[in-house]
């Protein structure tokens, strides 16, 4: 297979900040010079981020979805059943707010991180493309194996409790599961671990050459904030804007060539920095919406903010599991064409020469 | 004869005090504690207890008593219910600063008895807040001790059905939440509204099974409503896919079974939960589940969903 262009949207610093390189910075940060504790501060810092990059990312998707009628079509059933399925658990959590509003709120939670996975095994299969790289079948199921093992240790870790825990003051339960379960998952992520290393090294001997780092870097920040860093509190704040971040620069990257594409447009920087600079307003503004607004209708209605905000919280989120898992899918070529792209291409000064490239079958 | 009238009058005297001592003057404002088991009426004594009674009818006004909880039981004793700041929903900021630590208010005639509601605190006997007891026998060691604020005026009933909610020890194993606390001051108008409940039979029966189920029959409607919408979304859903079969593709068509999937899994999931916490092969199950659930998820308007 040919490698694209760039094996970087924009370049090596940018891509490997915004992909993993900045969780990995603020971790050695605070391990040298912050408490481990959620202060005020961090706190604050982690809210004030979350209206530019946590906050935007969830319009992204909706918005990749709803934009032009191509993508409604494909995925109908995403588009009009699923927005009244989450309304449905919404409603059903304002009126029973004891018994529904809970699990609710416990089946976001346990999906959140399930998401979270997803998203590294994409972002290391679109880089892996980009390098020209197609893992084979047990490669993938080492990379598999250990990000959800991650997810699997993280999510099982705190299963095991009975007493259950709290967001945004709804308390909802927890399974209780067995220790046992605990501990199993943590050897199977660490065997899982030595599998995709030593599936690593051996593609990097059979090569000759090594595999690109940002390839390794989203599973390797997966593993930092579900398993090193858990116990960080002040780190755990910004583990949903490093998700964010994540998936800002690829969406962009996708907006950016698909625009140009499907509307001739000619490449140049004042197109780059237009385009961008909208795309970002209508996803903020529309983050906005969503996670400011969006609760008030609840507050409007009685109910305290903590719990609109609980509730409508999990349902956008929700949503969002639907939307990103329908419309990323890499085997479609109307979405894998586009994670090609490099800023050279839309700005008008590609990098290296323009080779075809065979996309993944 | 004139020293038999004196006698007679100081008898009437003593006899009188000791009635005025044994009756309290009641405050005109009533709190009704709204629960799953039915409604207790406080009545409270500003006489004697008045910075205790204030702080209470302000934390009840403020909203902060909702969603308490009476997290210690224990028959023959007190039924315990907890301070607002360890409630099942957070405090505001204002309620939280009404939660004063008071002076201690402790009375040198009432007793402890059947009814008598007693300020709970620490060691320090100026900590108490906001949590306080319904008593349901004599404790005679708390005289003295203890803040005696007020007493219940209606409600032995549900106090009869939270005292046969399961426990384990003194801890009920379900929620027993106040769900609304409020203040009445029209007591004629609630009680042509809500029959009175004498509260002398505390503790001297357990409800019969249907009176059992009050609460039992209160969750279980709830449930019944919840599983029925959700049930009416599965129908629905299944409808759809009925009227569209001839429209949609193969894809499609699996993609709304998988919703159905989560409908059912979901109603699944708030029914097996629980029961989860009995048997720890079931919380692991429940779990893998999930897990599975969410992988299906993923063929969601695939080629292969």
């Amino acid at each position: 297979m040919n490698k694209t262009k760039s094996i970087y949207f924009v370049n090596a610093p940018v891509d490997i900040f915004c992909i993993g390189g900045s969780s990995f910075l603020l971790f050695f940060l605070f391990m040298m010079f912050y408490t481990e504790m959620r202060t005020p501060e961090v706190i604050s810092a982690a809210i004030m981020l979350s209206w530019v990059i946590n906050w935007p990312h969830f319009s992204m998707s909706t918005y990749r979805l709803y934009q032009n009628k191509a993508n409604v079509q494909q995925y109908p059933i995403t588009a009009y059943v699923i927005p009244f399925v989450v309304i449905g658990g919404v409603f059903l959590s304002f009126a029973y707010p004891d018994t529904v509003a809970p699990y609710f709120v416990k089946l976001f939670m346990l999906w959140s991180p399930y998401h979270y996975s997803g998203q590294t095994i994409g972002i290391t299969l679109i880089y892996a493309m980009r390098s020209g790289i197609r893992f084979n079948t047990w490669e993938r199921r080492a990379l598999w194996a250990f990000v959800f093992g991650t997810y699997f240790v993280s999510t099982i870790r705190a299963e095991v409790s009975r007493d259950g825990y709290q967001f945004y003051g709804v308390k909802y339960p927890s399974f209780g599961v067995p220790q046992w379960l605990a501990t199993m998952s943590e050897y199977a992520m660490w065997v899982a671990l030595v599998l995709f290393v030593a599936m690593a090294i051996a593609w990097c001997y059979k090569n000759k050459r090594v595999l690109p780092l940002i390839i390794m870097l989203p599973a390797a920040t997966q593993y930092l904030w579900f398993v090193q860093a858990i116990y960080m509190p002040s780190f755990q704040e910004f583990v949903p804007m490093f998700h964010s971040l994540q998936y800002i620069l690829v969406a962009w990257g996708l907006q950016l060539k698909l625009k140009m594409d499907t509307r001739d447009i000619p490449p140049s920087r004042k197109y780059a920095v237009n385009e961008t600079t909208r795309w970002l307003a209508i996803n903020i503004a529309g983050g906005a919406v969503l996670f400011y607004f969006l609760p008030q209708i609840g507050v409007a209605f009685g109910y305290t903010s903590l719990f609109s905000i609980a509730v409508v919280f999990a349902a956008i989120q929700i949503h969002h599991f639907f939307v990103d898992g329908v419309i990323w899918k890499l085997k479609n070529q109307t979405v894998s064409h586009p994670l090609t792209m490099n800023i050279g291409e839309v700005t008008g000064k590609p990098r290296g020469k323009l080779a075809s490239q065979e996309l993944p079958a | 004869m004139f020293i038999r009238a004196a006698a007679y009058s100081l008898l009437l005297m003593v006899l009188g005090s000791a009635a005025l001592q044994a009756a309290p003057r009641v405050a005109e404002e009533r709190v009704v504690l709204s629960t799953d088991y039915g409604d207790l009426v406080l009545a409270l004594y500003p006489d004697v207890a008045p910075a205790h009674v204030e702080q209470i009818l302000n934390l009840v006004k403020l909203g902060a008593y909702d969603t308490t909880h009476f997290f210690r039981i224990m028959p023959g004793f007190i039924i315990q219910l907890s301070d607002v700041v360890n409630r099942i929903s957070p405090l505001t900021a204002e309620q939280a600063a009404a939660a004063t630590p008071l002076q201690a208010e402790f009375s040198d005639t009432l007793k402890h008895q059947k009814g008598i509601l007693s300020m709970a605190r620490w060691d320090d006997p100026n900590s108490a807040t906001s949590s306080f007891s319904i008593m349901l026998g004599d404790a005679p060691h708390l005289d003295g001790q203890y803040t005696i604020f007020g007493q219940l005026e209606s409600g032995g009933s549900v106090v009869n059905r939270i005292l046969a909610v399961p426990r384990n020890k003194d801890t009920p194993k379900n929620k027993i939440a106040v769900r609304k606390a409020y203040v009445v001051t029209d007591m004629a108008n609630y009680y042509n509204q809500h029959p009175s409940d004498p509260i002398d039979q505390i503790g001297l029966y357990v409800p019969a099974e249907e009176q059992l189920s009050y609460s039992s029959r209160n969750n279980n409607a709830s449930v019944l409503n919840y599983i029925a919408f959700l049930t009416a979304a599965i129908v629905l859903t299944g409808l759809l896919g009925f009227f569209l079969y001839d429209r949609i593709s193969k894809a499609r068509m699996l993609s709304l079974l998988l919703v159905n999937v989560l409908i059912s899994g979901f109603i699944l999931f708030i029914i097996l939960t629980p029961l989860g916490h009995e048997n720890s092969w079931l919380a692991a199950g429940l779990f893998i589940a999930i897990f599975g659930m969410f992988r299906l998820m993923s063929n969601f308007e695939s080629k292969k969903g």
